[in-house]
Formats: structure tokens, C-alpha cells, sequence
């Protein structure tokens, strides 16, 4: 049974979770009638193209075999000092680039730990964040003032639009990465060297796959799409917090797990995670629409990931196998 | 004469004399579209070694999986000890006294070797009390598969996969059986390890309990089986009593093609190698510390044989030639340059294919496509960016030129046949255009129609240039593919066997060199 289910969502590809964001829409209307509106759906994009961005780096750790728990911590790091630093004066495409530099050397050390040093990455990472918002703590002793441009801030609003776009930057922006890593997931020999590595690391490094590259790659990547989340939130909050990302440790799973990713790794792909962040966000509407409070949505989701992790992520019973 | 025998085999059910142990009556299995079985027949008396050949996809582990109560007949009977049964769980049919050793044993590399034996049987909370007998058991269980000597608190993960092997099939033993099905199971076993697995099933046949052997080697079937049954597309074909047939009628029996012979590698290739430019030069070196050291070279357009018992220092020393490991004491040269590290291999255009097809070969989720470029995707992309046409143009003619049979490059490798994949992964190092080939064991658990096919493909490889270092377990074909044979025993070189003087006899004899010719009798 397990087996041919396991079957029907392989052949089906992606479409089945993409089906699924859009039904979860009607079903959303059902409940809270009046849902299906034009800025309904322009929020539901807004709040998954954050969520989306940060997801990248979770979605191609956990196909490398890996995982990323620093994802928050970097966000929280980048929404800090994009408020500090453009609050005092620097121009915001040098503290981006400054910012996306930061970030690139946290993931590159998180992935030549895990890979290079053999370290658990789920313990690096663990490690890593910690480090970070210490870091911060220490460095701004909780106190975080600044401010952030009007650009950032449109990006980041339902009304605002991208030029002739009648969409927020932080949607076009997500569209655009999100074709970046199909692409690189499909077209390139980082991408092609993703899956191998995670699919059989062991065959990987004998098939001459050059796994610290892969690995350092793919953590840079993640670290750098975090921050990005990180700059965008400090437009959508306004006020810099060190905490910002927290929420996204579990919902970045959760978006990867929902669309349909093992964590057996070097299969599924950051497509399905797109399907997987409108239905997170999708499901968080519908539950606070319900009037459920922060914590019952938390015991909802966490039930929900334990439920599909059971249904796809489960290798054969090991008594079918001795 | 040989056709006489067939139709005997054929039109004859088995008619049994006496009560039979196990009878499965025109099994029929499908898998959605793929009919696994047909109609299959076959019947197992008490106290005999049946075994069931067939090529790749003819329903053998279909047929062994219904016997081990993992996957249910849809129609036909099966009877065990004259009442009828349906094994809904692989429970039921260990309960009725089916142990079954499937062909890739599963053996959890960080528990230590008593804790693989035990796998299964030991209950959730272990009682301490037992701990002394349960060792006695296990260790029992070991000495029958001829493992008597081993550290049973080792972790298992680092012994060999021969000896992994038979782990498996000592579990397997530990609980109280009369039939053992082994799915070849004794795919990576060397001679040595296999004539005293024999033996003990010879005494196990003794005792009255029966095996059910399923093996691609028909020199272990002419060995053991009392009888065999084929298996062809689904359907069982015939069963034949010992004597009644020739490795060629089994062989004829099986094939759906109509040529048997197999294709047999041109001997003569080696007089013109001779001649040919040396790619890779060994100086001097030793596998282990103490042990005599050998120079060897290898040519161009050449296929060297490497044979041994397990564990000789064969698998080392081709690891040396790959990079993967240091000597002790020598060099390796190729075209002047030392050959110290992976990288230097890969420099100087050696390319390695792994043992253990499935942990340190194929990709088992990613497509053919995949599998198979993974390794040249370099000359198939600029700047990291792969050309989608020149990379599926790569993948066909590698799958042209090793004759993998697939659906489409898109299909998962695993869902395909060991010796398809095993095809697949060879035309992974061709497309890294390798000078020299270095092969551990590639025929394992290879079907023998993919045999037939990899034999050709090795020989052509051979005629365009490419020097090929060749490991086989399997004596008949160090003979028939090789140009000579390096023989190991005892982490060196015991003989360099040419050509001319190459038959299975004298692998034997240089395999067990320093016992003595006694020894091999």
C-alpha cells in the first residue's frame, strides 16, 4: 500500500501539491466566506514568497542529506544589522552586498564542518545559530534601533508593485529565484551533483563528484536567501529584532516536508517546496481564520509533519528486508 | 540427445516420490502492468537442494518473495507439508519453518555481528541471563557458515561483504527451519567460503531439511543441486533431475534468445598487446608490510585477470592502482606520473568501479540520465551549465555501448535489473574516456544474459585500447575473458598465469600456493 502510494506521488510529479494549494484555496473560502479576494491572494503571495526564500537553503540541505537550523539565526542577523547599518547612514545596496558577504562565509563554514570536518550538521548548524544570536545579544545588548527605507517596506506590502508589475517586489523576487533554483536544480552540474550527493553520498565520492564543493555550495546558497529573508522582514516589521526568524525553523520544514521532499535525501526539489510554502501559508490563514491562537496552530502543523513524513519518508519495514 | 532431455524436463510435471515439503501449483503474481509470474510450478521434497535459475526478470524473486510471505500469490496454490497456506507476513513463514537469506542481506554496519545474527529474533528487552547461551548460539550458528573464528562483538559494517553475507544466512539459522531459501546468497563468496557453506548444506540435506538455491553460477548448480528448476519470462520451464542436463541446456532452457553460446572474448587479442605501450606500471610494490613485492605491467588494449580467495590482498591492490590506497612499499606509474591519491588517478585517466553495486555504486532514486553522466558532466556543460542535448546524446551512446535495456534515460536506475544497472554504471566510467579500467568483481549477481552482453562489452572496450584490470571471483570467467591472470594469496602476487597456461585448474592451484597442491584437492 505504502509502496504504491509512494508510487502515484513519484509519477505525478509536483502537480499534486500544487493541486493541493489550490483546492486548500476554495476550502479556505468555504470556511471564511469572502476569502477569495484579490488581496486575499496577494497576501497568501506575499507571506509565502518570504517563507519561499528562506526555504531554498532547507529544501537543497535536506536533499544533500543535511539539514539547516541556522536558517533563523541568519535571518535574525541580517534583519539586525540592515536596520543598524542603514539607520546609521550606509547606502542599502552596500550593506546588502555587505550582509549577503557575511552570510555566504556562515553557510560556506557550516558546510566544510559538516562535510569536511564529518560533523553531525544538524549539530553545526544547531551550533551556528546559537553563535550567531549570541552574537547579536552581545553585541547590541537587546537594544536594536534603526530604521529601513521606503523601497524595502513597499516591497514587502500587499499594495506595493515592481515597476510596471502589478506585484510586491518580494513575490517578483521569489519568482525569480524560485526559476533560478529550478534551473540550477535541472541545468547545471551543481545541481546534477545535489541530487548524487545526497542520493548516495558513498557512490557520490567514488563517482568523483566533488562533494565539498556540493556541500559548501549549497549551505552558502542557503545562508545568503536567508538573509535575504532577513532584509526583507526588516522592511515588513519596520523595527529590527534578533528573533524575527524564529518562527521559520519549523516552517521552513514544514514547507519542505508538505510539498513533498523526503529527508532521506537526493530526491523531490525546490518546486515542490514552492507548493509546499503556499500551503503552510494557506493552512496558518485558514487556522487563524478558525480563531485558533498561535499555539494551536503550532500543535496543528506539527501534527501535520509528523502525519506526511509518515506517509512518504518511511523506507520499507526493516523485517521485509532481512 | 540433450533434446530428448527437454522434453522429458518439460512435459513431465514433477511427479514426486513421496510427500513433498513445499508445491506451489501455477503461481500468478502481476505488478500493476509487469507480469512477474505467469505460471509458475514447482515442487521441493524434503531433504534435497532444489535450485531455480532463470535470467533477470523471470520471476525468481518474485516467486522466493511469495515463499517468504512478503508478497502474496493472486492466484494458483501453495502447500506446505501437504496443507494448503497463504504466508500473509514474512512472520507466518518464518513461523512454518521458512528461513529465507535474500540476495542483498540486510546488515546494519554499527551493530556488532552477534547483534546482526540476533537481528529479529531477540525480543524487545533483552534478558540478561541469556547473554552466555545466546553468544554459544550465535557462535554456533557462525561455525556453520565456516565463520567460527570471528570476533562476534566487531562491528559488522567492517568486515567483508562475503563475510556480511554469510552473516545473513547464519541468522537465518538461528531459528528453527526445514526449508532455507538462499536468493543468491553467495553472490560475493570466494571458493573457499563457498565449499564449506556447501558442505553444511550437504548436512543440512543429510538431516532431512531442504534448500531452495537460487544462483546465476553454473558451477555452483553442477556442484549441489539435486534438482533445478528454470524459470523463463514467468514460467517455470522444467525441472530437471542431476545429471539429466549440461550447463548449455540449462543455459538454452532459460534464453529467450536462440543463441546459448556465450560470447565467448577473443583469445588472440593478447598476442598483439604484447607489443603495445604499458599505461600503467607497478614497481616494486607490496600490498602489506613484510610481503614480497612485484613489479607488473599493464598494456594497452589488454584484459588482466586478478583472482584470489577473499581477502588475499587483491581487492588492496587494486585500490593502489585507482589511487583509492597507499602501498606499503613501491610505486605506480603511469606514463612517468606516480599515481598516489584518487586525484592522481583521475589525472591519469583510471577509472574505478566498486564492489557493492548498490552502497558505493548506483544512485538508486535518480534516473538512468543521471547514473550515468554524473561523471563527465564536465564535458558535457560550460560554466556549469549543462547542455540538455549534448548530455542525453552522451548517456545514449554509453548505453548503446554497454547495451543496457531500459525504458527511457529517465527511468529510475533501480528500477532496473542487477545487470542493467550494473551496464549502466560501466558506461558511467566509459564516458569519463578512461585509459585503464579497474574493475572489482563486475559480474556479481549479473544475470547471464547481461553477462553475456558485458563480456562483449569488455572485450570491444579491450579492442579500442583501453587496458582493463579485471577482478572476478568466478574462476570460468578469469579464464575466458583474460589475457593473464595475476593470482594473489597471502597479500602477494603467487603467480602470474599467461594465456597459454590459463585453466581453472591452475588458478586453484596459485590460489592456495603456499598450502600446497593437497590443499586444493
Amino acid at each position: 500500500m505504502q509502496n504504491t502510494l509512494h508510487l502515484v506521488s513519484r509519477a505525478a510529479g509536483p502537480l499534486v501539491p500544487f493541486a493541493l494549494a489550490v483546492a486548500l484555496f476554495f476550502v479556505i473560502n468555504f470556511f471564511i466566506p469572502g476569502y477569495a479576494t484579490i488581496n486575499s491572494v496577494l497576501s497568501l503571495l506575499l507571506l509565502s514568497s518570504l517563507l519561499g526564500i528562506a526555504s531554498v537553503g532547507q529544501t537543497l540541505t535536506i536533499i544533500i542529506g543535511g539539514f539547516d537550523l541556522s536558517i533563523p539565526a541568519v535571518i535574525g542577523l541580517a534583519n539586525v544589522l540592515f536596520s543598524l547599518l542603514y539607520g546609521a547612514g550606509y547606502d542599502a545596496f552596500s550593506v546588502t552586498l555587505f550582509i549577503l558577504a557575511v552570510a555566504t562565509v556562515i553557510g560556506m563554514a557550516n558546510g566544510f564542518a559538516s562535510r569536511y570536518l564529518q560533523l553531525n550538521p544538524l549539530v553545526v548548524t544547531l551550533a551556528t545559530g546559537s553563535i550567531i544570536l549570541g552574537g547579536i545579544w552581545a553585541g547590541t545588548h537587546g537594544e536594536v534601533s534603526g530604521y529601513v527605507p521606503d523601497w524595502l517596506v513597499n516591497m514587502v506590502s500587499v499594495i506595493g508593485t515592481t515597476g510596471p508589475i502589478p506585484l510586491p517586489g518580494s513575490v517578483v523576487l521569489w519568482l525569480a529565484i524560485s526559476a533560478g533554483i529550478l534551473f540550477l536544480e535541472n541545468r547545471t552540474t551543481l545541481g546534477r551533483w545535489i541530487f548524487a550527493a545526497g542520493a548516495n553520498p558513498r557512490a557520490a565520492e567514488l563517482a568523483r563528484v566533488p562533494m565539498l564543493f556540493v556541500w559548501m555550495s549549497v549551505y552558502a546558497l542557503s545562508a545568503v536567501l536567508a538573509a535575504t529573508t532577513g532584509i526583507l522582514l526588516a522592511g515588513f516589521s519596520g523595527a529590527a529584532d534578533p528573533t524575527v526568524g524564529a518562527a521559520y525553523l519549523f516552517t521552513t520544514v514544514a514547507a519542505v516536508v508538505v510539498g513533498g521532499t523526503p529527508l532521506t535525501g537526493g530526491r523531490g526539489g525546490y518546486g515542490r517546496t514552492v507548493a509546499g510554502c503556499l500551503i503552510v501559508t494557506e493552512l496558518s490563514t485558514l487556522l487563524v481564520g478558525l480563531g485558533l491562537d498561535q499555539a494551536a496552530q503550532q500543535i496543528f502543523l506539527g501534527f501535520l509533519i509528523v502525519g506526511l513524513v509518515a506517509l512518504y519518508g518511511r523506507e520499507p519495514h526493516m523485517s521485509m528486508r532481512l | 540427445m540433450n533434446e530428448q532431455v527437454l522434453e522429458a524436463g518439460a512435459n513431465t510435471p514433477p511427479t514426486p516420490a513421496g510427500p513433498l515439503l513445499l508445491e506451489a501449483t501455477n503461481i500468478r503474481r502481476t505488478f500493476g502492468e509487469t507480469i512477474a509470474l505467469d505460471s509458475c510450478t514447482l515442487a521441493v521434497r524434503p531433504g534435497e537442494i532444489h535450485a531455480v535459475v532463470g535470467e533477470n526478470g523471470s520471476g525468481k524473486s518474485t516467486l522466493i518473495k511469495i515463499f517468504s510471505g512478503i508478497v502474496r500469490a493472486e492466484s494458483g496454490s501453495l502447500r506446505w507439508n501437504d496443507k494448503p497456506v497463504t504466508f500473509r507476513t514474512p512472520r507466518a513463514a518464518q513461523d512454518a519453518g521458512i528461513a529465507t537469506v535474500f540476495q542483498e542481506t540486510l546488515v546494519l554496519p554499527n551493530m556488532s555481528v552477534r547483534d546482526n545474527v540476533m537481528l529479529g529474533l531477540d525480543g524487545v528487552i533483552r534478558r540478561r541471563s541469556g547473554a552466555e547461551r545466546e553468544c554459544a548460539a550465535v557462535r554456533e550458528a557462525l561455525s556453520v557458515v565456516g565463520l567460527g573464528s570471528l570476533d562476534i562483538e566487531r562491528a559488522a559494517g567492517t568486515q567483508s561483504l562475503a563475510t556480511r553475507q554469510l552473516i545473513g544466512v547464519a541468522r537465518s539459522l538461528m531459528r528453527p527451519w526445514r526449508l532455507l531459501v538462499l536468493d543468491e546468497s553467495t553472490s560475493a563468496i570466494d571458493i573457499e567460503d563457498r565449499d564449506r557453506l556447501f558442505a553444511a548444506l550437504r548436512g543440512f540435506r543429510e538431516e532431512g531439511r531442504s534448500i531452495l538455491f537460487v544462483s546465476h553460477r553454473m558451477d555452483e548448480i553442477d556442484s549441489i543441486a539435486d534438482r533445478t528448476t528454470v524459470l523463463r519470462s514467468g514460467r517455470s520451464v522444467a525441472t530437471l533431475e542431476r545429471g539429466e542436463y549440461s550447463s548449455e541446456t540449462l543455459l538454452g532452457l532459460m534464453s529467450t534468445r536462440t543463441s546459448v553460446r556465450v560470447a565467448a572474448a577473443s583469445g588472440e587479442r593478447g598476442a598483439d598487446a604484447v607489443g603495445r605501450a604499458s599505461v600503467v606500471s607497478v614497481q616494486g610494490v607490496s600490498v602489506a608490510a613484510g610481503r614480497k613485492p612485484f613489479d607488473f605491467e599493464l598494456r594497452a588494449g589488454e584484459i588482466v585477470g586478478v583472482g584470489g580467495l577473499e581477502g588475499h590482498g587483491q581487492v588492496a591492490f587494486l585500490e593502489c592502482i585507482a589511487g583509492a590506497r597507499r602501498p606499503v612499499a613501491g610505486s605506480i606509474l603511469s606514463e612517468g606520473q606516480a599515481i598516489r591519491s584518487p586525484r592522481d588517478g583521475e589525472r591519469a585517466r583510471i577509472a574505478f568501479l566498486p564492489r557493492d553495486r548498490k552502497n558505493e555504486g548506483i544512485f538508486s532514486p535518480l534516473s538512468v540520465l543521471d547514473n550515468v553522466t554524473v561523471s563527465a558532466l564536465g564535458a558535457v556543460a560550460r560554466w556549469g551549465f549543462i547542455s540538455t542535448s549534448r548530455r542525453n546524446r552522451m548517456a545514449d551512446v554509453m548505453c548503446s555501448r554497454t547495451k543496457v535495456k531500459m525504458a527511457s534515460l529517465q527511468a529510475p536506475i533501480g528500477s532496473l535489473s542487477g545487470g542493467n544497472q550494473q551496464k549502466a554504471l560501466l558506461g558511467r566510467l566509459i564516458a569519463t574516456r578512461p585509459r585503464v579500467l579497474v574493475l572489482n568483481d563486475p559480474l556479481r549477481g549479473v544475470d547471464l544474459g547481461a553477462k553475456r552482453d558485458l563480456y562483449e562489452v569488455l572485450a570491444n572496450l579491450a579492442d579500442s585500447g583501453v587496458a582493463i584490470l579485471l577482478l572476478s571471483t568466478e574462476l570460468v570467467e578469469l579464464c575466458l575473458l583474460s589475457n593473464r591472470v595475476v593470482v594473489f594469496h597471502d597479500q602477494a602476487v603467487s603467480a602470474v598465469v599467461e594465456r597459454e597456461a590459463l585453466s581453472e585448474r591452475a588458478l586453484i592451484d596459485a590460489m592456495f600456493a603456499h598450502r600446497g597442491a593437497a590443499a586444493a584437492e
